[in-house]
C-alpha cells in the first residue's frame, strides 16, 4: 500500500455529521474539503475534531491554484498547514488546475494548457508546496470543457511528466477521466494506460450531468456514479491495484445510507477485480 | 493559427471569458468540434462562474433570497459579483461586502438590514472559539478587585444596529412561515447575536445593556461599565443592574475571560 489510507471512504459533508458520529457507519476513512474548515471556530471545527478522533482523514483542497500565474498564496498555505497539524490527515490533495489570476478568485477548476511551459511551471510550484507542507501532495485530474489548441502533450502525458518532475502523487478521479474522454474525444483506457502505476494513490468516484445545450458532460457531483464510470473504475483497479477509493457528492446530497450503498458497489468491484487477479 | 499564448495570457483570456462572458481572446486558442462549438465550451465557464457565486450568496442570505424571489436575488447578486470579485481562497468570504455594497447602491433599507443580519449570523456561526468564564470564576474575586475587572466579549458575538424587523423576518423563515413585510421602526435598535454551543441566538438589547456591551468591546473595566450605567439609572440601582447583566452574559456564554488590570 502506498499511503496510510486503506479501503473505502466518503467525502465528509455537514449533512452527514450526526449520522457519522451516531451510527458508526462502515467507512474506512473520510475526506474533507479543506476550505470548509479554514474557519475560525464554531460547529465545523468542533465536529471535525470529533470525527477525526474516530476516522482517518484526507484533506482535499480547491483553492491551491497550483497552475496559477499569481505567486503561491502563502497565507493560504499557512492556514492549510495549520489545519493539517490539527487533523493529521493521511493525505493532502488539490486539483491540477488554476483558480485565481491577478488576485481574483474564480472558484472554479480552470483548465491548464498541456504544454512544456505549463508543466515546468506547475512542477516548480508543486515542489514549493511540498516544501512548505513538509510532505508529498496529490493532484487530481479535473474535468474540462475546452482544450488549448496548442497543447503539445495529452492530459495523461502531462500528468505522468508532472509526477516524474515534481514527486507529487495522483488523485485519479475516474469520473473526470470519463467526462473528459467524452468531451474531448479520447479513449479513457489510453488515459489510464498512460499514467504511472505507482503514481495513483487515491481514487475519486462521482456523478455528472449533461449540458442540455451542447451535450457536454459536466462534473456536477450531483448524481450517483454511472455504469460507465463503474466499469472504468474496474479498469483502473486492474492497473493501479488496491488504491483507496471514495465517493464524492456535493449537490442533491442523499441520506448517508445511499452513499454507503454506492460504496458497497465499489467494494464489490474491487473484490471481483482482485479475485480475478489472484485466480490468474 | 494565431501565435501560441503564454500561460499567463491563456489564464487572462479564460478569466475574461468567465467573468465578463467575453470569449473573444480565448476563442483564438480553442477549437470546437462535433460535440460542441468553441463558443459553447467557453460559455460553460462563464455560466459556472455566475451560478456558483450566486448560489454561495444565496446560501449565506437565504431569507433575503426568499423575500426577493430567486430571479430578483440573482440579478442583485450578479451586480455584486461584478462590483466585488472574490479575492480570497475560501468562497465563504465572498459575501463579506454584500450588505455594505447594498448601501452604496442605495438599495432599500429592508435589503441592507436583512443582508447585514444574515451575514452576521454566519460570522457568529463559525467565529473564533474561546474559553468561557463561569460564575464560579467571579465568586472568588475580592470585592476591591471588581472595579478593575476587565471582561472580554466572546469573539464570535456581534452587536448590530437595525431600524427594521430583520430579526423577526429571519425567525419567521426559520419556522417555515411567510416572511413578514419590512417594517421600518424609525429608530435604531441594538441587536446582540451570539453563539451558545453550536447554535446562533439573538435578542434586542435595552439601551443601557447596549452601552455596557460597548464598554466591554472597547476593553473597558467593570468599573467603567458601572459608571456608564449610572448615567442612565439611579446610582443605588447600578450595582444590582450591573450584576444582573453580568449574570445573564455568563449564562449566555458571552464572556470569555477576565483579568485584573494593574
Amino acid at each position: 500500500m502506498k499511503t496510510g489510507l486503506r479501503g473505502f471512504g466518503l467525502g465528509l459533508r455537514p449533512a452527514h455529521y450526526q449520522a457519522i458520529l451516531d451510527d458508526a457507519p462502515a467507512i474506512d476513512w473520510l475526506e474533507i474539503v479543506s476550505e470548509n474548515y479554514l474557519v475560525n471556530g464554531g460547529r465545523p471545527l468542533q465536529m471535525l475534531d470529533r470525527i477525526a478522533e474516530r476516522h482517518p482523514l484526507a484533506m482535499h483542497g480547491v483553492s491551491l491554484s497550483i497552475g496559477g500565474s499569481d505567486p503561491l498564496d502563502r497565507d493560504y498555505l499557512r492556514r492549510l498547514a495549520a489545519l493539517a497539524r490539527r487533523v493529521r490527515p493521511q493525505l493532502i490533495s488539490d486539483h491540477l488546475c488554476w483558480t485565481a489570476i491577478d488576485g481574483v478568485q474564480l472558484h472554479d477548476l480552470m483548465p491548464l494548457p498541456h504544454t512544456e511551459e505549463a508543466l515546468r511551471h506547475v512542477a516548480a510550484r508543486v515542489r514549493q508546496v511540498q516544501d512548505v507542507l513538509g510532505r508529498q501532495i496529490l493532484l487530481e485530474n479535473v474535468s474540462s470543457y475546452l482544450r488549448f489548441d496548442g497543447d503539445t502533450l495529452s492530459e495523461w502525458q502531462f500528468l505522468a511528466a508532472l509526477v516524474a518532475e515534481s514527486g507529487c502523487g495522483l488523485l485519479l478521479d475516474v469520473n473526470n477521466v470519463y467526462v473528459n474522454s467524452r468531451n474531448h474525444g479520447f479513449d479513457a483506457l489510453t488515459f489510464l494506460d498512460g499514467l504511472p502505476r505507482d503514481g495513483v494513490q487515491q481514487i475519486h468516484l462521482a456523478g455528472h450531468s449533461r449540458d442540455a445545450g451542447s451535450g457536454l458532460l459536466i462534473d456536477t457531483h450531483d448524481a450517483p456514479v454511472c455504469d460507465a464510470v463503474w466499469q472504468l473504475y474496474g479498469e483502473a483497479l486492474a492497473r493501479f491495484g488496491a488504491v483507496p477509493t471514495m465517493i464524492e457528492r456535493d449537490d442533491h446530497i442523499p441520506p448517508l445510507a445511499e452513499l454507503l450503498a454506492e460504496l458497497d458497489r465499489a467494494r464489490s468491484i474491487a473484490a471481483a477485480c482482485f479475485a480475478e487477479v489472484i485466480a490468474a | 493559427m494565431s501565435t501560441a499564448p503564454t500561460l499567463l495570457q491563456w489564464q487572462r483570456a479564460l478569466r475574461t471569458c468567465a467573468m465578463r462572458g467575453d470569449p473573444g481572446a480565448l476563442l483564438k486558442h480553442v477549437r470546437g468540434d462535433a460535440t460542441a462549438t468553441a463558443e459553447r465550451r467557453a460559455a460553460i465557464y462563464a455560466d459556472a462562474y455566475r451560478l456558483r457565486l450566486i448560489e454561495v450568496l444565496g446560501n449565506d442570505h437565504p431569507v433575503l433570497q426568499a423575500s426577493l424571489g430567486r430571479e430578483a436575488f440573482a440579478a442583485l447578486a450578479n451586480d455584486y459579483i461584478d462590483a466585488h470579485p472574490s479575492t480570497t481562497p475560501s468562497v465563504r468570504d465572498f459575501g463579506r461586502h454584500f450588505a455594505t455594497w447594498l448601501r452604496t447602491v442605495h438599495a432599500p433599507l429592508a435589503q441592507i438590514e436583512l443582508a447585514t443580519f444574515e451575514w452576521a449570523q454566519g460570522e457568529v456561526f463559525d467565529g473564533r472559539d474561546a474559553d468561557l468564564a463561569v460564575l464560579a470564576d467571579l465568586a472568588s474575586l475580592a470585592p476591591d478587585a471588581w472595579p478593575a475587572l476587565s471582561l472580554a466579549l466572546h469573539p464570535a458575538a456581534r452587536v448590530l444596529c437595525l431600524r427594521g424587523n430583520a430579526a423577526a423576518q429571519v425567525a419567521a423563515h426559520g419556522r417555515g412561515e411567510a416572511i413578514a413585510a419590512f417594517v421600518d421602526g424609525g429608530e435604531e435598535r441594538h441587536w446582540l447575536l451570539w453563539r451558545r454551543g453550536f447554535d446562533v441566538h439573538w435578542r434586542a438589547l435595552a439601551v443601557d445593556e447596549a452601552a455596557a456591551l460597548a464598554v466591554l468591546s472597547a476593553g473597558g473595566t467593570f468599573g467603567e461599565l458601572c459608571t456608564g450605567l449610572a448615567a442612565s439609572i439611579p446610582e443605588h440601582e447600578v450595582a444590582r443592574r450591573a450584576a444582573g447583566l453580568l449574570k445573564r452574559w455568563l449564562c449566555d456564554e458571552l464572556i470569555v475571560r477576565f483579568s485584573i488590570q494593574s
